[in-house]
């Protein structure tokens, strides 16, 4: 009996140190097994210890080898796995970013090309709320593609990165006829009947753009979270795109849209002085339409087609995983 | 997320640890002790080692959980057990099948004069 109580003594105390030791293994690792390494070091200290099968120096050199080399391991897994994982958010970060620092060099270039924008009205208040709102919303874009790579529920990294770079760039394709379109509109004026029909093509090309960006992520990853948030993505580029083609064409054909906006009921009802300012107002206004309507439209298309392809058996139900 | 890689071969360890799973589902230490004997004391894994090789082999869908359950030769606690995935039955087949090819190949070339073992393909 008083054997039987030192034993559990003394195999209570080997667990306390192991415990320790464990405490050194990567926190993801000791979250998944560290109770189960636990109890396999308490069944293998009985069992070769307790049981005189080696010697309690013999039984912990071994661990110490074994830890000495797992340990070390481990992390270097681990290590990788998290450069893995940074390199493939930072493959869908960089577009973002050098699409949104592009927009505003545009914008800035436009200003200091054109300074009187600054102090010109435009319609009932200024042209500069324009400028200033276009800015603003180019760094929420920013701050909400940030948001949404560094969630991490539904999907792994992996699947989100695939996901979001396939939806970038459809979204970039239906970003590119908008700037067709805007050079249409350009060159015929906002009201020729060709450059509504583009128009309704680039409505149409949206539609199947990003939803072809949701079904994909939802298929792939199985998860509608997925489907949506790859559809969002997928609008967000294209805004971005329209916006920039927005201000390049302030840059490029100033001219014709100050031509244009001479015929403008609304530029005439409002005597605005600086028909340039105005034309430069106007389209930024068309591009901060674009950064609010395209996430909430692709948003809704990308609910709606996630939605059809999980109930719709395009996608199978028991895909929705749980994060790795 | 699991791995659709060909089956390749297996290393000593991860071989051993699917032969152990073959009959039945086992938990950390039986598939250690049991890893041990097959392999007549040439792989000794300690308790790091082994949950490493577990936590690969279920990353790469050889094996799964089978669940928590009381060992009832053990204490009260509740082990996790590990059994064979389809995938990991396969790459096993394979390795086997490997290992068989080979010994052929040394009984024709009469490299293992002393097996007596028939082997039918």
């Amino acid at each position: 009996m008083k054997q039987h109580q030192q034993r559990a003594r003394q195999r209570a105390r080997a667990a306390r140190i192991y415990r320790w030791v464990l405490r050194g293994y990567p926190a993801t690792h000791r979250r998944t097994f560290g109770r189960q390494m636990l109890l396999t070091f308490q069944d293998h200290y009985r069992d070769a210890v307790e049981s005189h099968r080696e010697s309690a120096l013999r039984f912990w050199l071994n661990v110490a080898g074994d830890v000495g080399k797992s340990l070390i391991r481990e992390h270097v897994v681990t290590l990788r796995e998290t450069l893995r994982d940074r390199m493939a958010t930072m493959k869908t970060v960089i577009p973002v970013a050098l699409t949104t620092v592009g927009v505003l060099l545009l914008l800035g270039l436009r200003v200091w090309l054109y300074p009187a924008v600054l102090s010109a009205p435009h319609g009932g208040g200024t042209a500069v709320s324009s400028v200033a709102g276009m800015a603003i919303l180019v760094l929420a874009y920013a701050v909400v593609a940030i948001g949404i790579l560094r969630t991490h529920r539904g999907a792994s990294v992996a699947e989100r990165s695939v996901a979001l770079r396939r939806a970038a760039l459809l979204g970039a394709l239906v970003g590119g006829c908008v700037l067709g379109a805007i050079a249409v509109d350009t060159l015929l004026g906002p009201d020729s009947l060709f450059g509504l029909g583009v128009w309704s093509v680039v409505v149409l090309a949206a539609a199947i753009g990003w939803g072809l960006a949701g079904l994909l992520a939802t298929r792939a990853g199985g998860s509608r979270r997925l489907g949506i948030v790859a559809a969002l993505w997928s609008g967000m580029v294209t805004a971005l795109v329209g916006a920039a083609g927005e201000v390049a064409s302030t840059l490029v054909a100033l001219p014709r849209l100050a031509q244009h906006e001479l015929t403008n009921p609304d530029y005439l009802y409002w005597h605005q002085p600086d028909v340039r300012s105005y034309a430069i107002a106007s389209a930024l206004a068309l591009g901060m339409m674009g950064l609010i309507l395209a996430p909430i439209a692709a948003s809704i298309v990308g609910a709606i087609v996630s939605w059809l392809g999980r109930s719709g058996g395009l996608v199978a139900p028991q895909a929705e995983t749980a994060p790795r | 997320m699991k791995t659709t890689k060909p089956l390749a071969p297996l290393t000593p360890a991860v071989f051993y640890i699917l032969l152990v799973l073959a009959t039945s589902e086992k938990h950390g230490y039986e598939i250690m002790k049991q890893v041990q004997q097959d392999s007549q004391g040439q792989i000794k894994m300690g308790t790091g080692t082994l949950y490493g090789s577990l936590k690969r082999m279920l990353a790469d869908g050889l094996i799964e959980e089978a669940g928590e359950r009381l060992d009832p030769t053990l204490d009260d606690e509740r082990r996790r057990y590990y059994r064979l995935s389809e995938l990991g039955r396969r790459a096993l087949a394979a390795e086997l099948q490997r290992y068989t090819d080979v010994v052929v190949i040394a009984q024709r070339r009469r490299l293992l004069p002393a097996l007596t073992l028939e082997l039918t393909r």
